[in-house]
Parts: C-alpha cells; structure tokens; sequence
C-alpha cells in the first residue's frame, strides 16, 4: 500500500514496479473486450483489493451503436451489482475529466453510484483516455487514492484504454468481418444457389433440349406429312374446285380421271358410269392405256367393278395381271401392274367408279393415296352429281323456255290462225302511237257469214276459212305491217310508215286476192267486208284511226249484205245437194207434191212459197252429219241414228243464222215429229205439230221411199201409199195422208 | 448444532442424523479421509431417509480442540434449499441459475458455504465466476476437499452423488463473518511467475522455477532441496501474492514434476508478483489468535449459530502438535457456554474465504474463521 510520502525504499519500488508489471502484462491479453476487460481487472482488482469495477464507453467510440450520445457500460465485475448498463453523458461520473474518487462519507457519494447494492466505500473514477470511464470501487471508506498511485495507473490505464481501442477496432473488424462472413456466407450460398439453380436449369434445359431435339424432330416429321397431307389437300382442293365448276358431264368425267390420276402419279384410268335401269356398269371414259377402251359394260356385280359395288369401298388389287375376278381382256390385263377402283356415291348408293392403274409392277398403292382418292372420289361424286343435276336443270330450264316463249306466244297469237291476237293488237296500236311510225294505217276486215259456216258446215270448215282469211292476209301483208285476229270473224292490220294511198292500194290487193282465193275454192268462197283509215295530223290518235277503220269496214258490210247472204244461201244449197247426191232431186221433187197437198188445203201463195223454201232446206242440217253415217250403206246403229236424228236441231241453228231461211227454222225443227207423239227431237203430237213439218213429212217419206238407197231399192208407188197408210194416225196426219194419196194420184193423172 | 462421530459407519451416520431435530435445515457431513464410508451407499442411504444433505471428506477434521485423521462431524446448518453442483471446474464451468430457488425464501442468503474438490484445476475462475455473480451480496467460507495423498478422486457429495472436479454450494440465511489470516513472513521478492500453467509454476523470473526456488530455499535454510525431499522444506517456504489492500495470498508447493516444474495447491495467473514466505509456529498461531479475536469482536451483540475452521492441511502438517495451540486459540477466543464444541472444521487443501471486502480468492496455508450468527 502507498502511503504518499517519499520514501526510497528499494524493497517497496521492486514491489510496486513489479505490481505495475503485474498490471501492465495483464492489459491487452485479448482481444475480446470482455476478456481484456476480465484479465485486467482481475488482476487489478485482486492486487488492489477493489470489490468492483465497472468500464463505462462513449458510445460514439463503441462498435455498433446507435445511440451516439450516452454511454455503454462495456464490463462490470461483479454483475451482482450491475444497475444500468446505459448512461447519459450528462451523468456526474462522465464529469471527472481528470479522475477522482469519492467516499461514502462524502453526501455526494449517491451522485456517483450507478449500481445497486453499493452503500458504503470508496467510488474511485479514472478516465479511459478519450475513450470513457473506469469506475472502481472499494469498501473501505478510507481509501486514498493518491497522487503517486494516480500516476503509476495512468500509464496502466492509457495502455488498457489502447487495447480496449484495440479490442474496438478488433470488434469492428470482427463485426466487419462476421457481416462480411455473412455477406461471403449469403454470397456463397447464392453462389451455391444459383450453381444449384444452374445445375438444375442446365439439367432441365438438358431433358427440355433432348426433348425439344425429339419434338423438333417429331415437328419436322409431322411437318413433312403436313406438308405432304397439305400438298395433297392443296391438290385436291385445286381440283374439286376445278371439277365443282365443270358442269359439262363429259369433260367433268375426263377432269375427275386425270386428277384422280395426279394425286398418285398415273396417266392411266377409267371412269365407269351405273345405268340404274339396266344395271350395267359403262366405262365412259379411259385415259392411257384405257384411252382405246370406251364403251365398255359391265354387270353391276361383275369383276373389279362388281366388287367395289358390292363392298361400296375402295378396292385396290396390287397386281392386276394376276387377279382372280379380272375381266379385261389378257392383252390389257398383262399392261396392268396395281389397280385402285373407288366409288362415286350418290345419295341413293354407287353411281359409278373410277378407276386408276400403274403399269409399273413395282409401284404400290399405300393407305394414304388411297385415302386421298377415296376422299377425292366424294367430292368428285359430288360435283359429278352436281353436273349430272345441272344438266337436268338445263333441260328442264329449256323447255320451261319453251314453254315460256309458247305462252308468250300463246298470249299473244291467234291459236286458230297463228297471227297476233286482239291484245297483241292493242299493244301494238300503244306502241305505234310513237310519232315515229306515222302516218299509221289501220285496215279492219270482217269475215261475212262466218257464223253461217259454222252452223251449217260445222265450226272445222268454219276455221278452215279462218285459216285462210288469215294466210291470205299474212302473205300480202308482210312485215313490218302487223296483222291481227282482233275478234272470232275480224281481221285487223296495222301498218306503220303508210299513207293513205298506200292503205287503199293494199286493200285493192286483198280484194284480189280473195277473188283468186274464191276462184279456186268455189265450195267455200270467202266473203270479207274490210274498211281502213289513216292517221293524220287532225287524226292522231291510233285508237281513233282504228274506229274509223272498223266504222268504214261496218259501212262497207251493209253495202254488200244482201248479195253476200244471197251468195250464201246458194252456197249452202250447192253444199246440201253435194252432201245429197243419193238424193239428188229430192227436194225438188218433194217441192211439187207439196204445192199440189198445200193447194189442196187451201193454203195461200205466200204459205205455198214458204212451204217450198221449208222444203227444199228441211234438211240443211245434214251437212254437219258426217259422212261416215250420212253415206254408210248398212243400217245405223243406234248412236249412228241418234246422230243422225240431230240434223233437226243443226238445221234449225243454221237456218236461225241465215236471214233468207230464218222463219222455217221452226218448221226445219220439227219436220221429223210423228203424229202419235212418237218422233223427234221434241215428241210434239197431233196438231201441236205445225201443218207444214205434217206436210213436209209425208212428202219427204214418200219420196224417200220411192227412191234409192243404198240399203234398199225404191218402192213403188202403191208400196209406198200402203206404207203410208199403215203409219196415218201413227207417224202422220190422218187427213194429210189421205190428201196426201189424193194429191199423190192427181200428180200421176198430171204426168201421164 | 454439530456432532462429532468417532466411526464414521454409515449406520451410525444415517442413524444419527435420523434422531437429530433438523428441521427443515440442511445435514453438512464432513467426512476424514481415513476410514471414511463408500460414499454412493452413504449417498443412497441418506437419500432413503430423505435427508437434504451435502459433504465432503478432507484430510482431516477439527472437533472441539483436536484433529482428527478419522470419524465424521455432523452439522447441522439454516440452509436455503438444497446445495448447487457445479461441475466441470477443471474446465468451463457453468454456473447454476440461483435465482430459482432463492427466490422461495423470504430473507436474501447471508453467506454461502462451498465445498470444493481441492485438487481441481480452475479454481480461479470458477471462484471469480461466482463472486462476478454474486460480488460482495454474501460472505464465503469453505475449503477444499481430497485426499492428503494429492490423488485426485470424487470428494464432494450431495443426494445426486459424489463427484470430482466440482464444488457444491449452499446458501446460509444466517449472517456471518469470516476473516482469514496466515501468519507467513515475505523473505524473498518480488519474485514474477513469467510462465505459469494453473497450478503449476514453470519459470520465475524468465528462470526454471525449481531452480529459483531451491537456491532461495536452500540459501535461507540451508538444507539441500531434492525432488525426493522437497515437501518436507517447501511446506515451510510458501509463495505469497501480493496483495496491496489485504493479505498476502499463499500459493504451497507441493511438488516438482519431471520438467522442475513446481506443483501449487491453487491457481497462479501468469505475471504474478509473488514473495517467498517463511514462517514460524508462533507467527502462525498468533495470526489465528488475531482473527479468532476478531471473530468474537464480530459478534458483540449477536446470537452465535456456529463457528466453522478451515485451516489448510499444510499448516497442520507444519505446526504439527503446535496445531493444538491454534485450535486452542481458536477455542479460548469462540467459546461462549462450556458446552460449547469448538472449534469445528477441517483441514482442508485450499481455503475459501471473503468477507465481502474484496475479490474472492482460493487461499493455501491459511486459517479461515467463520463465526454464523443470528
């Protein structure tokens, strides 16, 4: 223990120098804070007999703290008293620039104590340098820490200030170092990481490489069939639309083989067609080797052909020239090498086939050509049915044409005579309105006695001189004139650019050409009344040009009336005696009985004159009876005489439509009713029926009898008067009859 | 309560410690080398009767005024809980959290008694961990337990067994007061330990530490020191290191190994500043007396539990039958009824002693005087 007084006492240097020693050889024996820190004041602490020490920090000398402004307590011993272990450097302790100490007896004491369970002793307080505070402690109350102790730990302590920088700098470094190790650390085991990830990526990659190898290389195959399927496609799609536009059977037929024939490679096939009706297979077309070889028929159910029918499926035999069902000739069967036959469907089965060879016995068939054909052969059998369709449609497009253009026609013309009809005509008129076809001629014809004809000579003859009203105008007036059935006996004719003059001369040729008509058919002459007009600049309106036409062709008719029907009548009389020739006489004959019973009963001239024309015309109605019964020789049937029996109603038609012979019509009606109500056509009996029919029929039975017929010869004359007699009150007036014989008789004395 | 027992059988161990009123207190069974029972059964014998209990055996025992090679003292103390065990000394030992079980009693521990293997290595640190711990809050006293023959084996026991290279503690909720005091005189020094590995001194002064040693020995005794003989000189010349505030500490050496190395009882740090000590019977014994007499000055107006002796077996081994005029000391000074059994204690190898002045320290050739009161 220093006691502060000099003293020179060797023994005690040696001592204190050898604690310094002690103490100087302790400081800085690690460079773990704490274990320099422990060495230190173990060593300081057993020597100097301190029962703590404490070493407080500048926290802004101090590794990794945060908290610049305090101070740390970096070591205690013992911990026991450890209180705080942070302090402000505005606590007393941090005060003591140049150290101190402070006893317990001094009422500052608690000032300086920090720690628990520290009541009594001695606070001793040296600076750490720059760096802090030591803080140590000692129970003694008396103890003296004096100038020269002072002084001997300012060294110890500046030296254990150095190597607690040391132990600083060394923390910093070793913290460095550790966040370096940590930063090494994370970086190698990134490193490893991301070797790892490498590695596995690399090995990844690798499978993913070798399967992207196989699957490029699968890709390069699939593509190479894509491409191969696509060409074919491309091909097929390339030909169907080429065959869908071929609507030409034959040359859809030539399209279907040759492409057919692309999609392999061979110039040779064969299309044959099914004739559903016959059953027969017929090649209808051949390419190469089967070029020479067309028209050839197969049963449906025969050779290859019959095969791909039945299976309703491709058939492909891969050398023909062997082939067991072949049916083609040796010399064509040895050319053959492999033969594919595929179907053409329709919708109701095989319609036909086509059919591909190679001459090359060593080319084969695979499954994919012959799925592309078959494929090809669908669509084929569609454009084939298409075609066959189109044709059909075609024929019946035509003849809907046809039809079209006939009831174009039809609406247009006259059926009976082929000229344009009345609504032709009056579009025409329309049309003809334009100023550009002026002046318009219209000339208007009227058929006289058409009606007449019809009645009496039946509506054929009728027609007939229609028809040749109308080839009579149609020759003379040609086109651009336009001539016209406008109505059942009227003509009509227009003709554009003419004038008057012109209008008039073509009339004239008309009147001519009936004349040289009527000259060479004297039977039916043909009577025309015909009256033209021309527009005008004061007549401009074409439908008034053609009723003053018409009204001039109505004028002309009444001026020639009269002689026109008297004309007829003597026509008709020429017709009834050529349809009479049996009985050629008869009416004149039957004329002078007649008058001689009409005198008789007191009948006057004019009713003699009637009776007379009654029976010259009693029978015009024959001359619509055919010919067949009129002049058949056996005895008619009873159709035959039902027919027969009508030419009462025709002759009372005839003779209606005729002004000359209109009033007997009646009369010509009823001439063949019996007395006893038994005759025909109305069953009238007695006096219902009229006195001149009563007459008539007598005297035409009479003279019936009395005459030749082709079925018998005549009677005579008492034969007749006792057929008569026999049939008075039957089939005629009882007095007539008996008049009748006596007029009869009367007649006789006359000629004898 | 104390109990000297001449035959240290386990019977009449268990059968004694049976019949005594111990309360809740712990059985403190120190144990002389010689003779002394095999431990494990003792162990499972005193476990049987539930008995809370620690011990040791040490080369000798104090009872009442004498020594003795053989027999067993039963003390019986105000303990807080069971002892601690702390092993592993010669190397890193870990301290026991004493927390725990402190925290069940309602006073702070006053004192804390150790029991520790006196041969071990480390005993600095482990001393210097426990007084880090518990700083000047408890007085210390114990001492260390083996055997005389210096062969190291298991020498502290507690109910979980008996162990080497450890020390067991035990807290005392009686207050105290321990001095120690050795009596030995610097002849030589200072003298540095420049090289040191525990216990053992290689060099002093840079120098082979035997050499040195025997030329002081020799020159101030005047007696040729050998290895064959050098206990017989060397229990008279012991090391002390300075201390500048408290007595000197002594370091014994007790051997010379094949490298002239000398072998210490206790730790000597490297660098330490040491003197060659010399003593007498009468230097030794008159520094008993003062701290006997401290002791009872201690207790002026207090109420004595116990007074326990730890004096080093080489202090015994240098007194000889001057041995008896410390423990008479000892006794003239302590005894306060006539049947007062004092002084009561061991002669241990190493000494454990603080009274809360200071750094704790492992002491050789040393008398500790504890005195427990209430």
């Amino acid at each position: 223990m220093s006691n502060g007084s000099a003293n020179f006492d060797s023994k005690l240097i040696m001592r204190q120098i050898s604690t310094l020693y002690e103490l100087a050889l302790s400081v800085g024996n690690s460079l773990d804070t704490k274990e320099n820190c422990a060495a230190f004041f173990k060593t300081l602490m057993s020597r100097k007999g301190f029962g703590f020490a404490a070493v407080w920090v500048y926290n802004r000398y101090l590794p990794g703290s945060e908290d610049s402004d305090g101070a740390t307590l970096v070591y205690a011993m013992p911990e026991y008293h450890i209180a705080a272990d942070k302090l402000p450097l505005s606590h007393p302790i941090f005060a003591c620039n140049n150290g101190m100490s402070i006893s317990s007896a001094d009422p500052f004491f608690t000032h300086y104590i920090t720690e628990k369970n520290i009541t009594k002793g001695t606070i001793i307080i040296i600076p750490l340098g720059h760096l802090g505070i030591v803080k140590l402690f000692s129970i003694s109350e008396n103890y003296v820490f004096d100038q020269i102790e002072s002084r001997q730990l300012n060294g110890i302590f500046s030296k254990f200030a150095i190597s607690l920088e040391g132990c600083f700098n060394h923390q910093r470094l070793a913290i460095e170092i550790e966040d370096r190790k940590k930063v090494e650390c994370e970086l190698n085991k990134a490193h490893n990481d991301l070797e790892q990830r490498v590695e596995e990526r690399t090995h990844e990659l690798s499978v993913l490489n070798q399967k992207l190898t196989a699957q490029i290389e699968q890709n390069y195959k699939t593509e190479a069939a894509l491409r191969q399927q696509n060409d074919y496609l491309s091909h097929l799609h390339t030909t169907t639309l080429g065959l869908m536009n071929q609507l030409d059977v034959k040359d859809l037929l030539k399209s279907i083989t040759a492409s057919a024939g692309q999609l392999v490679g061979t110039d040779h096939g064969f299309i044959y067609l099914l004739n559903n009706e016959t059953g027969i297979f017929e090649r209808k077309l051949g390419l190469g080797i089967f070029s020479n070889d067309i028209g050839r028929q197969i049963p449906k159910e025969q050779g290859l052909t019959g095969l791909v029918y039945l299976q309703q499926s491709p058939v492909v035999v891969d050398d023909y020239s062997i082939f067991s069902n072949a049916i083609l000739p040796p010399s064509m069967r040895a050319k053959l090498g492999a033969l594919m036959e595929i179907p053409l469907k329709g919708k109701d089965g095989v319609i036909g086939t086509i059919g591909l060879a190679f001459t090359e016995k060593t080319r084969k068939y695979t499954a994919a050509e012959v799925e592309l054909v078959s494929r090809f052969a669908e669509l084929a059998s569609i454009a084939l049915v298409n075609a066959k369709l189109h044709t059909a449609v075609q024929e019946e497009l035509q003849e809907r044409i046809k039809i079209q253009r006939r009831l174009e026609y039809v609406s247009l013309h006259d059926a009976l005579t082929g000229l344009y009809n009345r609504h032709y005509f009056e579009q025409a008129l329309q049309q003809l309105q334009d100023p550009c076809y002026a002046p318009v001629g219209i000339i208007v014809c009227d058929v006289d006695g058409l009606k007449v004809i019809n009645d009496s000579l039946g509506h054929d003859n009728g027609d007939l001189l229609l028809k040749a009203v109308a080839s009579l105008l149609s020759k003379t007036l040609t086109t651009p004139n336009i001539v016209a059935r406008i109505g059942g006996d009227e003509f009509a004719v227009i003709l554009p650019n003419t004038t008057k003059p012109g209008v008039e001369f073509l009339v004239g040729v008309i009147g001519n050409s009936i004349t040289d008509y009527n000259t060479s058919h004297p039977e039916f002459p043909i009577y025309l009344s015909a009256g033209c007009a021309v527009s005008t600049t004061t007549l401009p309106n074409i439908m008034d040009v053609f009723k003053e036409a018409d009204n001039n062709m109505y004028r002309e008719k009444l001026q020639r009336n009269n002689s026109v029907h008297g004309s007829l009548v003597q026509a008709l009389t020429k017709a009834l005696e050529a349809r009479d020739f049996i009985t050629q006489g008869h009416a004149e004959r039957m004329q002078n009985i007649v008058e001689r019973l009409a005198r008789k009963l007191g009948i006057s001239e004019y009713g003699i004159g009637q009776l007379k024309l009654f029976t010259q015309f009693h029978d015009i109605g024959k001359i619509s009876i055919s010919d067949l019964i009129l002049f058949k020789a056996g005895p008619l049937t009873q159709d035959e005489r039902l027919e027969m029996q009508r030419h009462s109603e025709l002759g009372f038609r005839i003779a209606q439509s005729i002004p000359e012979i209109h009033h007997i019509a009646d009369f010509i009606l009823k001439h063949h009713e019996w007395w006893n109500g038994q005759g025909y056509p109305l069953g009238l009996k007695g006096e219902e029926i009229p006195l001149e029919c009563r007459i008539v029929a007598l005297a035409d039975a009479y003279d019936a009898m009395t005459n030749n017929r082709p079925y018998r010869k005549a009677l005579t004359k008492e034969q007749a008067v006792a057929e008569l007699l026999t049939f008075k009150n039957i089939q005629f007036d009882p007095v007539l009859v008996d008049l009748f014989i006596e007029a009869l008789d009367e007649d006789q004395e006359e000629h004898h | 309560m104390c109990i000297y027992l001449e035959s240290a059988d386990i019977p009449t161990i268990v059968n004694t410690i049976r019949d005594l009123d111990r309360q809740n207190n712990m059985v403190i069974i120190l144990l002389a080398e010689k003779e002394r029972p095999d431990i494990s059964a003792l162990i499972a014998s005193l476990n049987k009767e539930a008995i809370n209990f620690m011990g040791g055996f040490f080369p000798g025992l104090i009872y009442d005024n004498s020594a003795y090679d053989k027999g067993a003292i039963i003390l019986i103390l105000p303990t807080m809980g069971s002892p601690f065990v702390i092993g592993n000394i010669d190397t890193a030992c870990q301290l026991p959290d004493f927390n725990p079980l402190l925290k069940q009693f309602d006073t702070d521990p006053k004192t804390a008694f150790i029991l520790v293997d006196g041969l071990a290595a480390g005993m600095a640190e482990l001393l210097a961990k426990i007084y880090h711990r518990l700083g000047n809050s408890v007085n210390y006293i114990g001492g260390g337990a083996g055997s005389l023959t210096m062969q190291q084996s298991p020498c502290v026991f507690t109910p979980e067994g008996c162990f080497m290279n450890t020390a067991v503690l035990v807290f005392l909720t009686c207050e105290s007061y321990v001095e120690a005091k050795h009596g030995w005189q610097p002849i030589m020094g200072p003298i540095v330990a420049t090289k040191t590995r525990h216990n053992v001194i290689c060099e002093l002064n840079w120098q082979n530490a035997f050499a040195i040693y025997q030329q002081v020995l020799e020159a101030d005794s005047g007696l040729k020191l050998t290895k064959n003989n050098f206990y017989d000189t060397a229990k008279s010349y012991p090391f002390g290191i300075v201390k500048e505030q408290t007595e000197t500490i002594v370091r014994e050496a007790v051997a010379v190994n094949d490298d002239d190395e000398l072998v210490c009882i206790g730790t000597v740090p490297e660098n330490t500043v040491m003197e060659i000590l010399k003593g007498t019977p009468s230097s030794l014994t008159a520094s008993v007396t003062e701290v006997a007499r401290n002791c009872k000055t201690s207790l002026i107006g207090k109420k004595p539990v116990q007074s326990l002796v730890v004096e080093c077996i080489s202090r015994s081994l240098f007194l000889k039958d001057k041995l008896s005029d410390e423990l008479g000391a000892i006794k003239a000074e302590l005894t306060f009824t006539p049947n007062d059994k004092v002084p009561v204690g061991i002669l241990s190898l190493g000494e454990i002693a603080s009274a809360k002045d200071g750094f704790l320290e492992f002491l050789n050739k040393t008398v500790v005087i504890g005195v427990l009161y209430e």
